[in-house]
């Protein structure tokens, strides 16, 4: 039984591919369309599927939509109702926006020229993101936790997951959204909605554990978000605006509550933005612990399975896990609301088809490779197309002279392989470097990446030196947790630390792996093993056995503002518009300064 | 016959049409002297700029939001506002799940059951 999953028309669509339960293919449509979070109907990431699984669109026995529409117009409804007659812009707006393309599935689905005999379904929000949690887990039975936005009502739901069955047990409804209590300061920090959480995630740690953070984290309390002792919470309406305006929050209030005004994107950041990220940040880990150790009673197992965007939040994560309320935690990596996709296809097929689900001791998501790939032949025609200058490299090769020219300080866009499923590079799509280098955080941000200085970079160790590294050790494959440099590797802070501003504390030395350590210490890592990835695992060991250092920068094969590279042609654009030295494309080893685009980008050529 | 004259073409028949139902509704003849002119302009092909094409579509745009919001202002002043107070008297609790932080939780049981069929 071939079942595709969507989610599409709000913010990161996808398609998916499931055949008896197996992930076959999972792309997102931003990677082809090359729109960041883009929400059209992935008709792009469909043919992808399609293509990588060698089935007609006629094949499919289902279609699965990850939410219900016609539940969640009835929400906005509703919400205009509540709130009127304060919502007219919101109103204005919603009527505006919704079309027949929003409320069918269907209607999305006649351009493509389905089977009729294939059954339509739709699965809900909440339940898509817990579907995609919990059966691709290692788990036979666990308690699941998806915390995001907002889906149809639910915002936050508390499942039990056992065999092939997710009982939904208890929610937190709309407006009361940790996502959305999230979002807005990301908005108030200057950053964008649905994209920018990250940013303000990576912001908090240059906060300092002051009075002010601590003044901030009372007055959100009192004035904005009541947490409740069981992790459910009550957001104060009069300070959002995101349920009859067009944005998120009451600035004015805002303003008035915390002594300054919003920051605008390309302002400067100072102190008070970093200390109110960090009781943002800190309010966020409370509300997760409790809703943690409330699904734990309600449910009584050892494990956890989180999704939803919330679940993105890598240091909210580790606080959980190092909480030990459950003794093994699995986060889905597309936990946002492409991850639906998944999750709609794979409920339809255990609970609506009541399908059996195979346990193996290891999850299914195939190290999260199941995206497009390319032959070096495909390969070769792109370069061909762009007159690259490249040399082929035998694969006993690769590896070695990819990692010298690492340690020589290079840096390097490696794409390899089938591309990854969800926000994270995981070394088939990756700019890497060394992570002992002084200068490579800054020179990869603003030369490579051409984004905000102050953002951190992944570190990818191999799995069994993580231990000999980190504390605490965690089991990390998708980059979903993060851990702290041991006390042998850091360097000394210097007197009055606190006080250095954010450039201070960016410029001073953490450890001996600058480039991969955060302000506190902390760095989000990505464990490798030789089973899931072993190119990229064969990569690290040669870096190893060259340098001693069992661990490489990671970061995202793109630009700032683009989504991950998918093609050769993307990842060929990507690496002339920057100042990357070398492409590893395949087997293809493109040299910088070979390329006859080194000086004059013909940008016409290139977007062809 | 260039791409750029074919679109000048097809907006200004566009407008054309959209000038003479904006007529009907309105019953002003400015709004047909404006179809006629915009179907002429059409006829003279590449005589006509870019810039008097857009200046057409500005003006129609303008009144089309006009109208737009000014039916959107009183659907939910005349309509919506009204049901939403029998809403709010009939789903008492619902409402107040949104303003009052009167609870100990804010947890609910889900009461929908699971299914794939339907879109509510």
């Amino acid at each position: 039984m071939k079942i595709m999953g969507i989610s599409a028309l709000y913010h990161d669509s996808a398609a998916v591919l499931i055949e008896d339960g197996n992930i076959i293919a999972a792309n997102q449509e931003e990677r082809f369309s090359r729109v960041k979070h883009d929400s059209s109907f992935p008709y792009k990431a469909i043919n992808a599927c399609l293509e990588q699984s060698k089935a007609g669109i006629k094949d499919i026995d289902v279609f699965v939509f990850y939410e219900k529409p016609y539940s969640k117009f009835e929400r906005i409804t509703e919400t205009i109702y509540a709130f009127a007659p304060k919502g007219f812009i919101s109103f204005k707006e919603f009527v505006k926006g919704w079309s027949l393309k929003k409320f069918s599935f269907e209607y999305n689905l006649k351009d493509l020229d389905i089977n009729p005999k294939a059954e339509i379904l739709y699965s809900s929000h909440h339940l898509s993101h817990a579907a995609s949690a919990f059966f691709p887990s290692p788990f036979e039975e666990s308690a699941v936790l998806t915390v995001d936005g907002v889906g149809e009502y639910s915002t936050t739901l508390i499942s039990k997951g056992i065999k092939n069955d997710i009982i939904p047990l208890k929610e937190i409804r709309f407006p009361h959204s940790i996502g959305l209590f999230y979002s807005a300061f990301t908005y108030f920090l200057g950053f964008k909605v649905n994209s920018g959480e990250y940013k303000l995630m990576g912001l908090a740690p240059y906060g300092n554990k002051s009075r002010r953070k601590n003044d901030f984290k009372e007055k959100i309390k009192k004035e904005i978000m009541d947490i409740k002792k069981d992790g459910s919470i009550f957001l104060n309406q009069a300070y959002f605006e995101y349920c009859t305006g067009n944005k998120m929050i009451n600035e004015k209030k805002f303003f008035n509550l915390f002594g300054f005004k919003k920051r605008l994107e390309n302002e400067e950041i100072n102190q008070e933005h970093c200390d109110l990220a960090l009781a943002v940040q800190e309010l966020t880990e409370e509300v997760m612990l409790n809703l943690a150790r409330t699904a734990k009673n309600i449910v009584n197992s050892q494990n956890l399975c989180l999704a939803g965007g919330v679940a993105l939040n890598c240091v909210s994560n580790s606080k959980i896990l190092e909480s030990e309320i459950f003794k093994n935690i699995w986060v889905q990596p597309a936990a946002g609301d492409g991850g639906g996709a998944l999750g709609a296809a794979l409920g339809a097929y255990h609970i609506h088809y009541g399908k059996e689900r195979k346990l193996t001791g290891y999850d299914k998501m195939k190290g999260s490779f199941i995206g497009v790939e390319f032959s070096n032949d495909e390969i070769k025609r792109s370069m061909d197309k762009f007159e690259a200058v490249y040399d082929f490299i035998e694969d006993k090769d690769l590896v070695n002279l990819t990692a010298t020219l690492l340690a020589q300080g290079n840096i390097i866009g490696w794409f390899q392989g089938k591309m990854e499923w969800g926000p994270r590079a995981l070394g088939n799509r990756s700019i890497l470097a060394d992570p002992r280098n002084d200068d490579m955080q800054q020179k990869i941000n603003l030369k490579i990446k051409r984004r905000e200085g102050f953002r951190p970079f992944a570190s990818s160790v191999m799995e069994e030196f993580v231990e000999e590294y980190f504390s605490p050790a965690v089991y990390s494959p998708y980059m979903l947790f993060v851990s702290y440099f041991k006390g042998r590797y850091r360097n000394i802070l210097p007197d009055g630390y606190e006080n250095i501003g954010v450039k201070g504390k960016l410029e001073f030395k953490k450890s001996l792996f600058p480039a991969v350590t955060h302000v506190d210490f902390s760095s989000r890592i990505q464990s490798v093993n030789q089973k899931t990835n072993p190119l990229f695992y064969g990569l690290i060991k040669e870096f190893y056995k060259i340098t001693g250092c069992p661990m490489i920068l990671n970061t995202s094969f793109n630009l700032r503002g683009e989504p991950i590279v998918a093609t050769p042609e993307d990842a060929y654009r990507c690496f002339v518009k920057t100042d990357m030295d070398y492409l590893v494309i395949g087997n293809f080893f493109i040299e910088r300064k070979k390329q006859k685009y080194k000086e004059e980008i013909d940008l016409d050529k290139l977007n062809d | 016959m260039t791409d750029l004259q074919k679109e000048k073409i097809k907006i200004l028949i566009s407008l054309g049409i959209g000038f003479a139902v904006l007529y009907v509704i309105l019953d002003k003849k400015i709004f047909i002297y404006l179809s006629v002119l915009s179907v002429f302009l059409s006829i003279t092909k590449t005589r006509v700029s870019f810039q008097a094409v857009n200046y057409l579509k500005k003006i129609f745009n303008f009144i089309q939001n006009l109208l737009f919001g000014i039916l959107i202002f009183s659907l939910y002043f005349a309509v919506l506002f009204p049901v939403s107070l029998f809403w709010r008297f009939l789903n008492r609790e619902k409402f107040h799940y949104f303003f009052r932080n009167d609870k100990e939780t804010f947890l609910l049981e889900v009461k929908e059951k699971i299914n794939f069929k339907n879109q509510w």
